[in-house]
């Protein structure tokens, strides 16, 4: 009895040391040897497919979060297929934050748009648009995911995102703001080059 | 009497229990809607493509491969900061004018989602299929790997010479002769 008491003090003892000596980094942890390494893409290199020239002034960003969650009939599910049933579901939640931008295609300004009179000038801007909905990999984060999910439906769904997060933007006035500031820069650009008398619109 | 007390409460804590772990709620988001003014004049869209090649073997117990191979396509818009554009104009004289430009930077990279496509994995016998999760973490290494090579592809040079045409064609339209547009590094 006195003997099996000692043990299990001496066990509980050394217990604490070891954890104590990880937690300090003297003694190599055992349980990371059994942690999975994580997976890294390989080097592989970026291949230009196209260069397009463009004068796009941007003058309005939102920055926005969006939530989908979707539930489907898991048509890969075996017990689905087995039964010919469609009992089992999928569930998936998806977090997406995104950039909308929104601004003025300058190069769709033609040259009747402006009218220069020795130092005034008289400019017609075109109406501002959304130039990009922006949601990328590092943008997005499956929070829950259950069943069999293909990428494309990942791609369905993530276009969901973009479509909300784009609404959002245009329901809270990005396009007036767009064009707003769009005037402003406009004609500090146009006063700074040396002209009086500048109007925009 | 105490035993009571303790008996509900043990009651109460196992229904709780299994009554919050049956129900998963969504993530509640905070509101982070916000607004960022701009002036950046885009120049330049580059297309780029990448393959993304992953083997996931480096952890010493399991058995097989498993591997996964995606396509990306990027789209990287580069261009000049306007309002930093019209501090630095001189006027020498009536027609002649020096405009001077901030170095061009990169305003935004798209990976659109119909861009990324699964081009096909191989999955040993013991190992499971790669989740949507671990796909999007690939992804994001891509993303990084994108914006680190970026610069070595010449677009922001690509940007800043589009946009010394576009100044100097537009200051052409506004009635300017001898119009000299440089790029200096020192504005930020």
């Amino acid at each position: 009895m006195k003997y099996l008491r000692k043990l299990s003090i001496s066990i509980i003892l050394i217990g604490i040391a070891y954890v104590i000596l990880t937690k300090l980094n003297i003694l190599p942890n055992v349980m990371g040897w059994f942690a999975s390494k994580p997976v890294l893409i390989q080097h592989t290199p970026v291949v230009i497919q196209n260069i397009r020239a463009m004068s796009e002034l941007v003058t309005m960003a939102t920055y926005d979060e969006a939530v989908i969650e979707f539930r489907a009939t898991d048509e890969a599910n075996m017990m689905n297929k087995l039964l010919r049933s469609n009992t089992v579901t999928k569930h998936l939640v998806l977090i997406a934050k995104g950039t909308v931008y929104a601004g003025v295609l300058l190069q769709a300004m033609p040259d009747s748009s402006i009218h220069v009179t020795q130092d005034s000038i008289h400019i017609q801007l075109p109406k501002a648009t959304i130039l990009e909905v922006k949601c990328n990999p590092s943008d997005t984060e499956i929070y829950i995911e259950e069943g069999n999910w293909t990428t494309v439906e990942i791609n369905e769904l993530k276009n969901k995102a973009k479509q909300k997060l784009l609404d959002n933007a245009i329901y809270n006035g990005i396009l007036t703001k767009a064009d707003a500031r769009a005037k402003q820069v406009m004609l500090s650009f146009l006063l700074g080059i040396g002209f009086k008398k500048v109007v925009v619109n | 009497m105490v035993l009571k007390k303790i008996f509900f409460s043990i009651t109460i804590l196992t229904t709780l229990s299994i009554v919050s772990c049956g129900k998963r709620n969504l993530p509640n988001v905070s509101s982070v809607f916000a607004f960022t003014q701009m002036s950046e004049l885009a120049t330049v869209e580059y297309t780029l493509t990448k393959v993304v090649k992953a083997n996931d073997n480096s952890t010493w117990y399991t058995l097989g491969d498993r591997k996964i191979v995606m396509s990306v396509i990027a789209y990287a818009k580069a261009g000049i900061d306007l309002s930093k554009v019209s501090n630095k104009i001189n006027v020498n004289n009536a027609n002649e004018l020096t405009i001077k430009l901030p170095p061009a930077k990169l305003i935004s990279l798209n990976i659109p989602p119909d861009g990324i496509k699964e081009e096909g994995t191989q999955i040993g016998m013991l190992r499971k299929k790669y989740t949507n999760a671990e796909k999007n973490n690939l992804l994001q290494q891509a993303e990084q790997s994108i914006l680190h090579t970026i610069d070595s592809l010449g677009i922001l040079k690509k940007a800043e010479l589009n946009a010394i045409q576009f100044v100097k064609n537009y200051t052409a339209q506004l009635g300017y002769n001898k119009v000299n547009v440089i790029i200096d590094p020192s504005i930020k």
